[in-house]
């Protein structure tokens, strides 16, 4: 399982990294988002961005293919220029960053809408950001290893509550389907892409990843287990409590869990899912941190993101704690700024960049 | 030296975080320091814009045996502007922290009802503790405190009554149960109107007027009584006995029940009802819409009080056209109930709907009140007599006798 360079991670590794970030936004915002935009046609948005997905993964394949051993900031430099690769690098750097600031402020917030609504949020984003802190000092390499082990539990737990939830689901909440709900699907798919895209960010660390070539075979498998476990999902929420109320929940498949009557003995198994939760913000908050840290690493050509881990977590716990407001200005801004930008960054950006690179002949 | 130093602060905060700090962590309490509320009562005040909240928990009090152990209501009511305020104040009254999670039943009085559901229950949908699972009911005539303190008995408390009840609703089919999940399904859409399960106050057992005059407390029994009928959110009406389970019959929620016809001589006979299916099939011809109601269903004789042999085929098959008579004018007058009001408490508009996605846009737009009344609605019953039990023939007939 331990990939032979002690610095670098498999390709499974972190396409399971890719899966484990995305769990967590994907519990909150999957059925919620196509509920809105779909409404009971919802469950159908998953299929509508697996090309897009796909497409994804040629592209990776496509710019890392000459360039193997090269990180995101490398690539930038070789394709663009030095100049206008560190500018991107930049832009890159600030972007992620929010999104990482949002993803803190979500893990708490999501805590306390739910489960300790008398607690301040500063307690759950301080263990968190000290915990994230102490394991990125570890490296990548063990934060990959323990989601091995991970991901078999997140796993476990989803089909475990999915399959509690089989006898809630009624068909009638997720029909009838016509031509008029194709609009709306891919309107809705769009929610579903921004989060998918997060596979091209794991890539920006594409020099600490082995078999790279691999990445169309390897990934395709990865892919369509998401579309599976994204489909279980909005149909689980929908078709146990209808769009009308997914839509309106902030925590939409929790909602469906709570639901949870099965055999008159097995039930409020959301405790679960919130821990499985947890689990998963603690991954994409160290991964996307160490994404972050990777870049800076490229943009000053340092040597080594250790330093810097300390006073970036305590950038981001201050910059998590004035992102927003509340909650609602969290939604608007996670709804409003970051679907459109994750596409952006994470597929439309890439794809820009590799016909420059055929171009230029770089890639 | 550093690295000692985060560890220690990693291993403090989740010492905090884990085992608690009362005043950090405010949510944490002790199990026998929560009072499980499992039914609530919800009324309009008798101050202008003010609500009512009765709770009512359980507590038992442990013996040495289980003769010794004692099980006691604990009720109690409280006054708000809102839900939530009332619900605050409990605690200034009860001595144990309110815990909304193990909620069973919302008691929704008439005039509350009559005020609008939305106001009611949007206090136990936003909650964090409460679920969607809870099932509401509408108290008719009284207000639900007074069903509370009335059910409420020395032996069995609101909710253990409310369940046996409900555990029994497909016996007669008059009524059945529903949790708020559904409820707010209803309420969400246009086409739909919303119907609840109600329940009446009977007083019935001599034995507590006795007992009543001797100075004890006059109970009361819990009965299902149909469905409270809701328009735009507001209580107008009530389906009672045949008319709700004609209503059950369309909505396909007809489990058992029973059937009286009378044979050629005006005997009595009860046909249980043993299974049925229910179809609703919208069809538009020429921008036509008109619905057909298929009911499929099966009794068995379970009481005749005749000597007749009501068990040949001719006799049967009289049988089966009576019992599909009963059928077709219970759903009818369902039918006739929810035209009339403009309520489709029938589910007509999510079968077009669901058959009709895009002919549906041209009837969404008022649909309760202009197509749904317009609509030719054309119910078709075949029913079938499957058996008796341990007795075929009557008792005294002699027809089962060789002479």
């Amino acid at each position: 399982m331990l990939a032979p360079d002690r610095e670098k991670i498999s390709l499974k590794q972190a396409l399971f990294l890719f899966l484990t970030a995305v769990y967590t936004p994907a519990v909150r915002l999957a059925a919620n988002y196509t509920a809105i935009e779909a409404n009971h046609a919802g469950w159908l948005c998953p299929l509508a961005s697996f090309p897009v997905l796909v497409i994804l993964l040629w592209l990776i394949k496509s710019i890392y293919m000459k360039h193997k051993t090269a990180s995101f900031s490398d690539l930038l430099n070789i394709i663009l220029g030095k100049l206008a690769g560190k500018i991107v690098l930049m832009i890159y750097i600030v972007y992620i960053t929010l999104l990482l600031a949002l993803y803190v402020r979500y893990y708490a917030e999501r805590l306390v809408t739910s489960t300790y609504p008398g607690i301040k949020i500063q307690l759950f984003m301080v263990v968190m950001l000290v915990m994230v802190a102490y394991i990125l000092r570890k490296g990548i390499v063990i934060i990959a290893r323990m989601n091995e082990i991970i991901i078999i539990f997140l796993t476990f737990v989803f089909f475990l509550l999915f399959i509690f939830l089989m006898p809630e689901i009624e068909i009638n909440k997720l029909t009838p389907i016509s031509y008029m709900d194709i609009l709306p699907v891919m309107k809705g798919s769009l929610g579903i892409t921004a989060l998918w895209i997060y596979i091209f960010f794991i890539f920006i660390f594409s020099d600490r990843i082995m078999e790279k070539d691999k990445v169309m075979d390897k990934g395709l498998g990865i892919s369509v287990f998401l579309l599976l476990v994204t489909l279980f999902l909005i149909i689980s929420s929908i078709g146990s409590l209808g769009a009308s109320i997914i839509s309106r929940t902030p925590l939409s498949f929790y909602a469906a869990v709570r639901q949870v009557k099965a055999f008159g003995i097995f039930e409020r198994l959301e405790s679960i899912l919130v821990t499985s939760w947890v689990i998963s913000d603690f991954i994409i908050i160290s991964v996307f941190t160490f994404i972050i840290l990777e870049m800076v690493k490229g943009l000053f050509n340092l040597s080594h993101i250790k330093p810097l881990i300390n006073i970036f977590i305590l950038f981001i716990y201050v910059l998590s704690l004035y992102i927003s407001k509340n909650i609602f200005e969290l939604q608007t801004y996670s709804s409003a700024f970051a679907v459109p930008a994750n596409i952006f960054f994470g597929f439309i950006f890439p794809l820009i960049l590799l016909l420059i690179g055929k171009i230029r002949r770089k890639v | 030296m550093m690295k000692k130093i985060m560890r220690l602060i990693t291993v403090c905060l989740m010492i905090i975080h884990i085992s608690g700090c009362e005043k950090i962590i405010r949510e944490r309490a002790e199990i026998e320091e929560h009072l499980f509320i499992r039914t609530v009562g919800l009324d309009k005040a008798d101050h202008e814009d003010c609500v009512n909240m009765t709770i009512i928990s359980k507590i038992v009090e442990a013996g040495a045996t289980a003769e010794a152990t004692r099980k006691q209501a604990y009720i109690v009511t409280e006054e708000g502007r809102t839900l939530f305020e009332a619900n605050r104040k409990f605690n200034a009254v009860a001595s144990k922290d309110v815990f909304w999670g193990h909620l069973q039943y919302i008691i929704i009085g008439e005039a509350a009802a009559k005020e609008g559901l939305s106001k009611y229950l949007d206090f136990i949908i936003r909650d964090h503790e409460t679920r969607l699972t809870p099932n509401v009911l509408i108290v008719r005539g009284v207000t639900a405190r007074e069903a509370i303190e009335k059910i409420n008995t020395k032996e069995f408390i609101v909710s253990d009554r409310l369940k046996s009840l409900f555990e029994n609703h497909d016996e007669l089919s008059i009524s059945e149960d529903m949790v708020l999940a559904e409820i707010i399904h209803l309420m969400d859409h246009d086409y739909t109107s919303v119907y609840i399960p109600c329940i009446q106050l009977v007083h019935r057992t001599p034995w507590e007027e006795i007992m009543e005059e001797l100075g004890g407390k006059k109970e009361y029994d819990p009965m299902l009584a149909g469905y409270a009928v809701f328009k735009e959110g507001k209580l107008i009406g009530y389906l009672t006995e045949h008319l709700s389970r004609g209503l059950n019959w369309v909505n396909d929620k007809v489990e058992g029940g029973v059937i009286v016809v009378e044979d050629d001589r005006g005997n009595q006979i009860s046909l249980e009802i043993i299974d049925a299916k229910v179809k609703k099939i919208p069809k538009i011809k020429e921008d036509n819409l008109s619905i057909i109601i298929e009911v499929e269903m099966s009794s068995n004789i379970v009481d005749y009080e005749g000597k007749e042999d009501i068990f040949k085929e001719e006799a049967l098959k009289d049988l089966e056209n009576k019992q599909e008579k009963v059928i077709s004018e219970e759903i009818e007058k369902a039918i006739e109930y929810a035209k009339e009001n403009g309520v489709d408490i029938l589910g007509i508009g999510d079968a077009v709907f669901h058959k009709y996605p895009v002919e549906w846009n041209a009837y969404k737009d008022n649909w309760q009140e202009d197509a749904f009344k317009e609509v030719p609605i054309r119910v078709s019953v075949k029913s079938k007599i499957n058996r008796s039990y341990v007795i075929k023939e009557a008792i005294g007939s002699q027809s089962g006798v060789k002479k």
